[in-house]
């Protein structure tokens, strides 16, 4: 068999065009004046077969051989099963296209949660408190301003706290809660992963005539600190950004970008879940300390009339944006909770 | 005909075109493939995956019937990349649990990413082969601790004004340490067009963001909904990005090839038109965004082929007497020490 090729010599980068002979098990090429390379076929190197790319062969003397067509294979080199042959194949290719997606989406929505569930638990408490505080500092510099409302409210909310704290059997060491005013939260409160629960003036102001519900919120924000959400966010993201930028990590801007857009949408549908399970602590322990599960769907529908109150009824956002909210929707959460029932 | 006894002729004095001779279905095949088992091994084979596109575009980028080569092997890219990883988990964990420590990380990594950066250029340059003779890099830290560290830090005191002068800085060293077996490269470079790429790209931008936003606005858009923002102003803004950095790509590139020689061997040549390539950069991103990703190795084909057709070197009368300096015996000592560092260390 003659294949036509260039012929390169050992580390010099003059180039000759020549036919090679492949008979018997051997390869002859002559060149230049008189020159001539030849060994065995089974000594060839040849390069990794790529397809649309020449594979191409060293000989053990130094001389390349590199075949024009593209398709040539070398005799009884040929294997079946190769990554060249699969991305060849087109069942290959297109059961690809179905898996990658598919593969794209167990990632980000089953293994990085996954780990980062395993993560928490190896996070020192001294790292939580860290964090906890660090957090907790930039919060207030930012959004937090001292609370205006009457002490005799404050201290009403501080003795539900006490008492809730002491029902649940948790230390007070551990748990603080502290009240503020803040325009930028509104009716809101939130718990940072060293036990520290915060409530806005607003919050409070909008269930002052039903402390049930207050008890309620506190004991989701308190679901948040034992379950250690914050810190779980946290890992995630961190298992998330290694696991791109390592799996990813050659793709360009534009792909980063619709990865990373997958990213946010995991981080909401994951905080998401959150929420669920905060909600369900409240629930259980509602039903636990003998209070009514209705408690907490009454804070729910309270937040939810506030925020009715402050949007015109036709700029609800798509039920498609739903996916990229942190929270739940109120709706279903009121519906969760009034349909709670103890098992 | 006999070919035995005819060295291929690299005629002095003729431009040889580059040619790209790949397709996107060749390529898609391999990217999709290396995409799924990249996943399925969590990143793993991406280091497989990185050689096989890399050998692809290499190979399919010929000039004058030669292909170009890349050589790293997998398991380099691997040890390069697992490297990075861990660096970068070190760093994270330092800069969320421990501020201090991670500003000190900091300042530390400015004083290496000098040396990152020539080691990664000597790599990529000592993997890169063409007609058996491969390429090398030979930057000191010096100079590049001077370019990518001190320059850019002094061009912050004149409002970023002098940036361009420090881009040409750093095209000038990455430029002129690069060999071609024992040849070097020459590159001379004009600082006076640098500045009036950054100024045409900046007169580009005030006349692209406008319309763009009137574009937007002409078919329907409003800004207020998030919906909106999320797929007509995020799209438009990476198109304008897109668009402004082909245009100075475009006049840059033309810029560093035509400035260049290789001692004796060739000179290179390039006039891609920056209008052509803006708008197969701008079209490119979109058919990606449109297509959810799949349409990245049809894009990637695209822009080889344009980045190809629009490139020629001119060869020399030296060009068959380039000699692998990377090769000689004597050498395989220093070979020995150098495979230690012989890894990319990063995640791309």
């Amino acid at each position: 068999m003659r294949v036509s090729g260039l012929l390169y010599p050992f580390s010099n980068s003059t180039a000759f065009k020549v036919e090679a002979l492949l008979e018997n098990g051997q390869l002859h090429i002559h060149y230049g004046e008189n020159r001539a390379a030849k060994c065995a076929l089974d000594a060839l190197t040849l390069s990794t077969s790529i397809p649309g790319v020449p594979v191409q062969a060293t000989l053990p003397s130094g001389e390349r051989f590199v075949p024009n067509d593209p398709n040539f294979v070398w005799p009884g080199r040929a294997s079946p099963t190769s990554i060249a042959s699969l991305e060849r194949h087109t069942m290959v290719i297109l059961s690809a296209l179905i898996l990658t997606p598919l593969l794209i989406y167990a990632l980000l929505f089953k293994v990085v949660p996954a780990s980062a569930v395993w993560l928490v638990e190896y996070v020192p408490e001294s790292v939580v408190d860290t964090m906890g505080q660090q957090s907790m500092y930039v919060i207030e510099e930012s959004f937090l301003s001292p609370s205006e409302l009457p002490l005799g409210t404050q201290q009403q909310v501080h003795t539900l706290w006490k008492d809730a704290l002491k029902a649940l059997d948790l230390s007070d060491d551990q748990y603080q809660l502290s009240i503020y005013d803040s325009e930028h939260f509104g009716a809101n409160a939130f718990a940072l992963p060293h036990g520290q629960i915060v409530l806005t003036d607003d919050l409070i102001e909008a269930l002052k005539d039903n402390p049930s519900a207050i008890r309620a919120v506190l004991l989701h924000e308190i679901g948040h600190v034992e379950r250690k959400h914050s810190i779980r966010l946290a890992a995630q993201a961190f298992a998330g950004t290694i696991a791109m930028s390592f799996i990813f990590g050659d793709m360009e801007g534009i792909v980063e970008l619709l990865i990373g857009s997958g990213n946010v949408v995991m981080g909401a549908q994951f905080s998401q879940e959150m929420e669920w399970e905060a909600d369900q602590f409240a629930l259980d322990r509602l039903a636990h300390l003998g209070h009514s599960n209705d408690d907490f769907a009454q804070a729910l529908q309270r937040l939810q009339s506030l925020t009715h109150d402050n949007e015109a009824p036709s700029q609800t956002a798509p039920k498609w944006l739903e996916y990229l909210s942190t929270h739940p929707s109120l709706e279903e959460r009121i519906k969760h909770a009034q349909s709670y029932q103890t098992d | 005909m006999d070919f035995a006894n005819s060295p291929v002729q690299s005629g002095p004095h003729t431009p040889k075109l580059v040619r790209f001779s790949g397709n996107s279905r060749d390529f898609f095949g391999i990217w999709i493939v290396n995409l799924l088992l990249s996943i399925a091994t969590l990143g793993i084979y991406s280091a497989w995956a990185t050689v096989r596109t890399k050998q692809y575009f290499y190979n399919n980028t010929s000039i004058d019937g030669h292909r170009f080569e890349y050589l790293a092997t997998p398991i380099q890219i691997l040890t390069g990349r697992v490297i990075a990883a861990l660096l970068l988990v070190a760093y994270m964990f330092c800069i969320h649990y421990f501020p201090i420590v991670g500003a000190a990380l900091a300042i530390s990594l400015t004083f290496l990413a000098p040396w990152f950066i020539n080691q990664s250029f000597k790599f990529n340059m000592r993997m890169t082969r063409f007609r058996n003779i491969r390429f090398s890099f030979n930057g000191s830290y010096g100079g590049a601790f001077k370019v990518f560290v001190l320059l850019p830090i002094l061009s912050v005191f004149t409002l970023y004004l002098l940036m361009p002068w420090v881009l040409k800085k750093i095209d000038e060293y990455l430029c002129n340490n690069i060999q071609f077996g024992d040849k070097p490269f020459a590159t001379t470079l004009s600082t006076s067009t640098y500045f009036s790429a950054a100024v045409t790209t900046l007169l580009c931008s005030l006349v692209a963001i406008p319309l763009v936003l009137g574009g937007v606005f002409a078919v329907g858009g409003t800004l207020a909904g998030s919906s909106q923002v999320l797929f007509i102003l995020i799209p438009a803004y990476f198109a304008c990005i897109y668009l402004l950095k082909a245009i100075y790509q475009a006049m840059i590139r033309n810029h560093i090839f035509n400035s260049t020689s290789i001692d004796q061997v060739a000179e290179l040549h390039s006039d891609l038109s920056p209008a052509k390539f803006a708008v197969v950069e701008v079209t490119n991103i979109l058919a990606i965004a449109a297509t959810l990703g799949f349409a990245y190795p049809w894009a990637k084909v695209r822009k080889a082929k344009i980045l190809a057709s629009a490139s020629a070197l001119t060869m020399l009368a030296g060009a068959d007497n380039v000699f692998d300096t990377l090769d000689n015996a004597e050498s395989s000592l220093g070979d020995e020490a150098a495979t230690l560092f012989d890894i990319d260390v990063s995640l791309t």
